[in-house]
């Protein structure tokens, strides 16, 4: 929390680094967001370079009274949501997906982890989009059922349903093709 | 077999980092944007000073009542200005002697005006004398036209020469000689002056 504060007073600045330092900060758990619930890295690759993009346009500007992560996942979630509307979700194939592993990963373990993220999020493609928002959101994003309420515009308890019906698909979806 | 609390623990670990080159560049159009921005600051901060000013209520108000004045003023000066004012320059025509109600239209204007002693005249007004009215338009060679109840009469042109045209009415030219050439006009004809008064009536 202080570490952010301290990034956006240097952005405020004008000090570039500051930039820097935050994209480096947020950009694999952004992006993760969206491409989970976008099931598509190549939009979500977009998605991502729009909101660093204009928060970089604003920053100088900016006054944010949520925490800095937060802001940053509801810029995404909103993207998200536009390109969700804009166009039927498409489904890609395993041969179309770009890859989803890191660069520096042992040739072995990122076959491996290619896999379960590909088994993964084509099981959270299968669901409905508000209990696959529900569950990155609380899952992957830190956020809290409250705030996903908020967001989802629905009730807390509404939110604990699609949370708990998304896992249950879920879990039948995965049954038997990962081994954690 | 899995399990709600094991794909719990998937998902939050899930990581879908993206290419170097694909940071690279969100980055380099990122910092870009940064930069651009640095240059738009001031005028940001000039408009954003503003903005908070006329934010204020008391500003608000002030605006508004500065705004109002000034179209008040404006509006005075400019319908004076029309009025009074036409866009061509005045002729030397005097209404020397006016009884009861004579009124005035400017060329290009729809309001009718009081003509006063004071009146400027231009080419192309219009002159209407009201029942029991009359006027005496007088000129620098001390000639003179006399125009008298319910009267419609225009000045056509003044220069080297003095043109009229009686739409309706009556009127007498008395013209000091030798004077330029002097010609009314009537819906039945036009008269060209060759002595020194004469009078002519449109019914």
């Amino acid at each position: 929390m202080f570490e952010d504060k301290l990034l956006i007073w240097k952005l405020k600045r004008g000090d570039r680094d500051g930039l820097r330092l935050l994209y480096e900060k947020y950009k694999d758990s952004l992006r993760t967001i969206a491409a989970s619930m976008l099931h598509d890295t190549a939009t979500a690759e977009d998605v991502l370079h729009d909101v660093f993009v204009s928060f970089a346009q604003n920053s100088r500007q900016l006054h944010i009274n949520i925490s800095l992560k937060n802001y940053l996942t509801m810029c995404v979630i909103n993207r998200v949501r536009d390109e969700f509307r804009r166009r039927h979700p498409q489904p890609i194939t395993p041969d179309l997906a770009d890859p989803v592993a890191p660069d520096s990963a042992h040739p072995e373990s990122r076959l491996m982890a290619d896999e379960k993220s590909r088994v993964l999020t084509d099981a959270l493609a299968a669901i409905p989009f508000d209990q696959r928002e529900v569950i990155v959101l609380h899952l992957k994003a830190g956020l809290k059922f409250k705030e996903i309420a908020h967001i989802q515009q629905t009730s807390v308890s509404t939110i604990h349903g699609r949370y708990r019906y998304g896992l249950n698909k879920l879990n039948t979806i995965l049954d038997g093709k990962l081994e954690t | 077999m899995n399990s709600p609390k094991n794909i719990e623990k998937l998902i939050s670990e899930l990581n879908l980092p993206g290419t170097k080159v694909a940071d690279q560049r969100i980055l380099d159009n990122a910092l870009a944007a940064y930069d651009k921005s640095e240059t738009m600051d001031t005028t940001y901060n000039k408009s954003s000073i503003w903005s908070t000013i006329m934010k204020n209520k008391i500003t608000k108000f002030a605006a508004a009542a500065v705004l109002m004045l000034v179209g008040l003023v404006l509006g005075f000066y400019i319908g004076k200005e029309h009025i009074s004012a036409p866009l061509a320059e005045s002729v030397a025509i005097n209404p020397s002697s006016i009884d009861g109600t004579i009124l005035v239209k400017h060329h290009g204007s729809n309001t009718w005006q009081q003509l006063t002693q004071q009146s400027r005249l231009y080419i192309g007004d219009t002159f209407h004398s009201a029942s029991k009215s009359q006027i005496r338009l007088a000129f620098k060679d001390n000639s003179f036209v006399e125009v008298y109840q319910n009267s419609m009469l225009v000045l056509k042109s003044y220069n080297g020469g003095t043109q009229f045209y009686l739409e309706q009415g009556r009127l007498k030219a008395s013209l000091e000689s030798p004077h330029p050439p002097f010609v009314i006009s009537t819906p039945n004809g036009r008269v060209e002056a060759l002595g020194t008064e004469f009078t002519i009536s449109v019914e």
